[in-house]
């Protein structure tokens, strides 16, 4: 086990309630975990536990076979974090903020420019970080959470405000990481994202953990056998029916439906990890 | 020093280059420069400049880390590079040490443009340099105990005014035992000394050597004010 979390609670300083009311949870190598829920949740103050950014929690944490209390700053040349927030160095360039970064690790580092690119970022770009688009600061934080080579990485939303190619490179690329044997902690909003990537998802509400399991097992949890037709009906209005291939009956509908009808569109019904998601918070996505 | 302390120092010194830093302190000296060659009275400059040259690392090294802190508090760098093998109290003394430059730079061009260069520039280095690490960290005490830059802006007068003090004996109207306690204190009598023209080496070196040990003292203060900030999660809330 990579993480190994027992019981963890957490109330930030003057807060009324526990934040994180108990979680459990364990995290393989290579694994590429999927943190899931509602705004306000818990899921990046997990992540700031876990990265020692707040230190008052109790519970039992294991990172690296290690409790997490006993690690000092070497614990930091082999994690990589990424933020929700753009934080880098408004004043410097991408390059320099990536370079005054490495020279505070004591591990091999990434060159900046590779990196730069990796990211599709400009390189030699003599614009300050604080000209760049929201999106191209992501990407950088992005950028600099990997300069270290970490072997567990955490991930905040890394792919809010994204646009699509970009969201999708960033996805090959967090795929690419575990399949070199990086460990990933990914909080996403993104169903999608976490549907194809992750290879369990745990979902939080309250500071709980409501499930954890593969994003297939949660999909077919819930599942009937569904599929929907669409085609066009008369007036020229479009006709929509389903069929439970569970029933005799509507099974065979469906294939007289198929022999007989101008089919438009096909569709089986599975539930999307969004449908798990609704029903195990109780709640929508923001 | 580490080496994560001195790339955290040209970080810092880089910073404050681009956030405009050196040039309102070249603008100050100049400003300085002409005030002191023009208004002052040449009989007055040997009692005057010195107090002055004690004051300007001391008021606004207090600003400038200050000024330094609430610019990376609105990027929220900060907790960025506190994920990285660099400490809090490294972080804590690379801004102190780094924001020591500039004053200290600024203050012995003031003393080489009115006095002209000779070896009492090369001496009062040292002295300005600690007084500077001094007020940096009173600064950063200051800047971790108020969330904004209007409010510290308040709550340092008083830590500037006490810090002042020394001034009524540098011009006789106190004693100067009644401000021993002050770390100011001995680097006026070092700037006395010099401004006299009666630098006894041993005299010079047992003042350094106290505003030495004032200076750590107050950099302890600094880390174990911001540390147990951090520690205790306020610097992240
Ligand atoms: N610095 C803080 N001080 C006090 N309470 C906080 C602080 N940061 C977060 N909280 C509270 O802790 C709870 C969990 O917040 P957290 O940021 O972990 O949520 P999240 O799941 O990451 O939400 P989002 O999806 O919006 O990013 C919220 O109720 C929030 O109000
Ligand atoms: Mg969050």
């Amino acid at each position: 086990m990579i993480v190994r979390v027992r019981d963890l609670r957490f109330r930030y300083p003057g807060g009324a309630g526990d934040v994180l009311d108990g979680l459990d949870f364990d995290i393989s190598e290579g694994e590429i975990f999927g943190f899931l829920g509602p705004n306000g949740s818990g899921k990046s103050t997990t992540q700031k536990v876990l990265t020692r950014i707040l230190p008052s929690y109790r519970g039992a944490v294991k990172v690296f076979d290690k409790d997490l209390g006993s690690l000092r700053s070497d614990y930091y040349n082999h994690i990589g974090v990424s933020f929700e927030f753009p934080n880098l160095y408004e004043k410097l360039t991408a390059e320099e903020n990536l370079e005054f970064y490495r020279g505070f690790f004591d591990v091999p580092t990434d060159e900046p420019r590779e990196l730069l690119e990796r990211f599709d970022l400009p390189v030699g770009d003599s614009r300050r970080v604080g000209a760049f688009s929201k999106g191209m600061k992501m990407r950088l934080v992005l950028a600099r959470s990997l300069i270290n080579r970490p072997k567990l990485w955490f991930l905040d939303e890394p792919t809010t405000g994204q646009d699509p190619l970009h969201a999708v490179q960033i996805r090959d690329m967090i795929r690419q990481m575990a399949d070199g044997g990086t460990t990933v902690f990914l909080t996403t909003h993104d169903m999608t994202v976490a549907d194809k990537l992750c290879d369990r998802v745990a979902f939080i509400n309250d500071g709980t953990l409501v499930v954890v399991d593969t994003p297939r097992a949660l999909k077919l949890q819930d599942h009937q056998r569904l599929v929907r037709i669409e085609y066009p009906a008369d007036g020229g209005t479009l006709a929509r029916e389903e069929f439970h291939l569970d029933d005799p009956a509507s099974k065979q509908a469906f294939v007289d439906a198929i022999q007989t009808r101008e089919i438009e569109t096909i569709h089986t019904l599975e539930p999307s990890l969004e449908d798990v998601f609704l029903r195990v918070t109780g709640r929508g996505l923001s | 020093m580490s080496r994560r302390i001195t790339v955290a120092v040209r970080l810092v010194l880089t910073i404050q280059s681009r956030a405009k830093f050196p040039h309102v302190y070249f603008g100050m000296t100049v400003f300085t420069v002409i005030v002191f060659r023009t208004l002052v009275p040449d009989e007055l400059i040997p009692m005057v400049l010195p107090a002055f040259l004690f004051g300007e690392p001391g008021s606004l090294g207090v600003l400038m880390v200050a000024a330094h802190r609430y610019l990376e508090r609105g990027e929220r760098s900060v907790v960025a590079i506190l994920v990285t093998p660099l400490s809090s109290g490294e972080y804590v003394s690379a801004l102190i040490l780094g924001s020591a430059v500039l004053p200290t730079i600024a203050a012995a061009l003031i003393q080489a443009g009115v006095q002209g260069f000779d070896g009492r520039v090369l001496l009062i280095v040292p002295p300005l340099y600690l007084i500077a690490v001094i007020s940096g960290s009173i600064g950063l005490v200051l800047s971790t105990m108020f969330r904004d830059f209007t409010r510290f802006l308040v709550g340092s007068i008083p830590a500037i005014m006490i810090y002042s003090l020394p001034l009524l004996a540098f011009f006789k109207l106190a004693p100067w035992w009644a401000f021993k306690w002050i770390p100011s204190d001995p680097a006026l009598v070092v700037f006395g000394m010099l401004s006299h023209d009666a630098v006894s080496m041993p005299a010079y070196a047992g003042s350094v050597g106290l505003l030495g040990v004032f200076a750590a003292a107050a950099w302890w203060g600094a880390i174990a004010t911001y540390s147990s900030r951090v520690r205790g999660e306020v610097e992240f809330a």
